[in-house]
């Protein structure tokens, strides 16, 4: 009587763990996907982040539109645009501060799109990988049948490096955040590494 | 011989009374574990629930959201207005202004996203599963459009050479975040929810032909030939894909000199 018991026990012991090990893994997995599911209250504030954002382009775009309808000006205005918009096209060499980012070993092209997505959703304003910055122009990683990976038709060798302007410590941070994008590499692509560094100054050359 | 007969038939007893017992012992285990499995299910699934926060929470935040999409939309209209107004005095002055000059900086509105771009290409639409609410479970769902989804399909029409990508109306350039915000997704951090539309200004035989190979979009492709996710792609042969009316950040750099 006293075995049957402890088979029961055993028996009862063992099912438990079945199904709580299960289920832990069921979480682990709901938290580390590749979309971190921010909470509602973060949803607002980024909406609330971009409202203000747009009021103060308008606000920009009506002093330029003025500036532009003042005949003794309107030339200036001109050159101040271009000036600005040859710094995000990428015909133009650029510095500034921000992080310098190492990524070595077995990384599919899936994490790296969700490692610049989430540099430019921390506030990234300029990126370059291997040398070569990421414009309308040259967005678009793809793979080669040997498995190497090429943005803008140039093949890139590990390791990969990319030169991120911003704001360093925000980009560092945001990063680094609890399931962030590095807990969750190291998760996922465990034969890849990544080293982050913070620069006070950094180049990225022109297109 | 009678005493042999006697033996074996006492062996066979035994035998018999042995595999009994282990009979018995592995349906003992057997109703154990599955006893156990049950308590532990029993005792560790929450009592179900209609919503990750309670309604009225989820009213202020459907209201609130619904007063900055209307407020963006207004803003974004504005921006795109604006930035023809600007065009439109540029062309009045161009007596003083050199042409030279117009022509760079109208060359560089193109590179950066400032221009509607106009061709052929193709429409992709995706949308959540039939019968899913985004209110009542997590953005893990499989049957849910992802903003990873999203970022791969932009990803691969750029990497063909697409011109310019518009997703439900906003305008993808290089520093467009497309991330997912609670269950829903924001592009250019401006708020949507299925059917996305995306719209590219591509090569439609490129893209098609990318499509069929096996090692493109392989997670989205199993969702949606398990009808998790619905998928469609149309041949456009005009499309208009209008200007990007966020703003550009450019507070960290610096032109070298």
């Amino acid at each position: 009587m006293k075995r049957k018991i402890t088979i029961i026990v055993i028996g009862l012991l063992l099912g438990t763990l079945i199904v709580v090990q299960a289920k832990s893994f069921k979480n682990v997995s709901a938290v580390f996907n590749r979309d971190s599911s921010i909470n509602i209250f973060r949803e607002v504030q980024i909406l609330k982040t971009t409202d203000k954002s747009l009021k103060s382009e308008i606000i920009r775009l009506e002093e330029v539109l003025e500036t532009n309808k003042d005949r003794t000006l309107v030339l200036k205005a001109i050159e101040a645009e271009i000036a600005k918009n040859r710094l995000l096209s990428g015909d133009k060499k650029i510095y500034g501060q921000g992080i310098k980012i190492v990524v070595d070993g077995e990384i599919s092209i899936s994490w790296m799109i969700d490692l610049v997505n989430e540099l430019y959703g921390s506030g990234a304003e300029a990126i370059s990988i291997n040398g070569i910055r990421l414009t309308n122009q040259t967005t678009g990683f793809d793979k080669l049948p040997n498995g190497q990976m090429m943005v803008n038709s140039v093949i890139l060798n590990k390791p990969y490096t990319l030169n991120v302007i911003g704001n360093s410590e925000t980009l560092f941070k945001a990063l680094n955040q609890p399931a962030g994008f590095i807990p969750k590499l190291k998760e996922f692509q465990p034969k890849s590494s990544l080293v982050i560094e913070k620069q006070k100054s950094l180049e990225i050359e022109k297109l | 011989m009678k005493y042999r007969k006697k033996y074996a038939k006492h062996d066979l007893f035994r035998i018999i009374n042995l595999a009994m017992k282990k009979t018995i012992i592995i349906a003992f285990v057997v109703i154990g574990v599955l006893i156990g499995i049950f308590l532990a299910a029993h005792l560790t699934t929450n009592a179900p629930i209609g919503s990750l926060y309670p309604t009225d929470l989820l009213e202020v935040r459907q209201d609130l959201i619904k007063d900055y999409v209307d407020e963006q939309s207004l803003y974004q209209a504005k921006i795109a207005s604006l930035y023809k107004d600007i065009e439109n005095v540029q062309k009045q002055n161009e007596d003083i202004i050199n042409k030279a000059k117009l022509s760079d900086l109208e060359n560089l509105k193109n590179k950066i996203g400032l221009t509607e771009i106009s061709g052929g290409g193709i429409e992709i639409t995706l949308d959540d599963a039939e019968n899913v609410s985004r209110d009542n479970t997590y953005s893990s769902d499989k049957n849910f459009v992802k903003a990873s989804d999203l970022r791969d399909i932009a990803n691969l029409l750029f990497a063909n050479r697409a011109e310019a990508v518009a997703i439900n109306g906003q305008r993808i350039i290089a520093t467009t975040p497309i991330s997912s915000a609670g269950n829903n997704i924001l592009v250019n951090n401006i708020y949507m929810v299925p059917p996305i539309s995306i719209t590219a200004i591509v090569d439609s035989r490129l893209i098609d032909a990318r499509l069929q190979d096996s090692y493109t979009l392989t997670d989205l492709k199993t969702r949606v030939a398990n009808q998790e996710i619905l998928f469609g792609i149309a041949v456009k042969q005009l499309l208009n894909i209008p200007i990007y009316s966020g703003d550009f950040r450019i507070k960290y750099i610096t032109a070298s000199p």
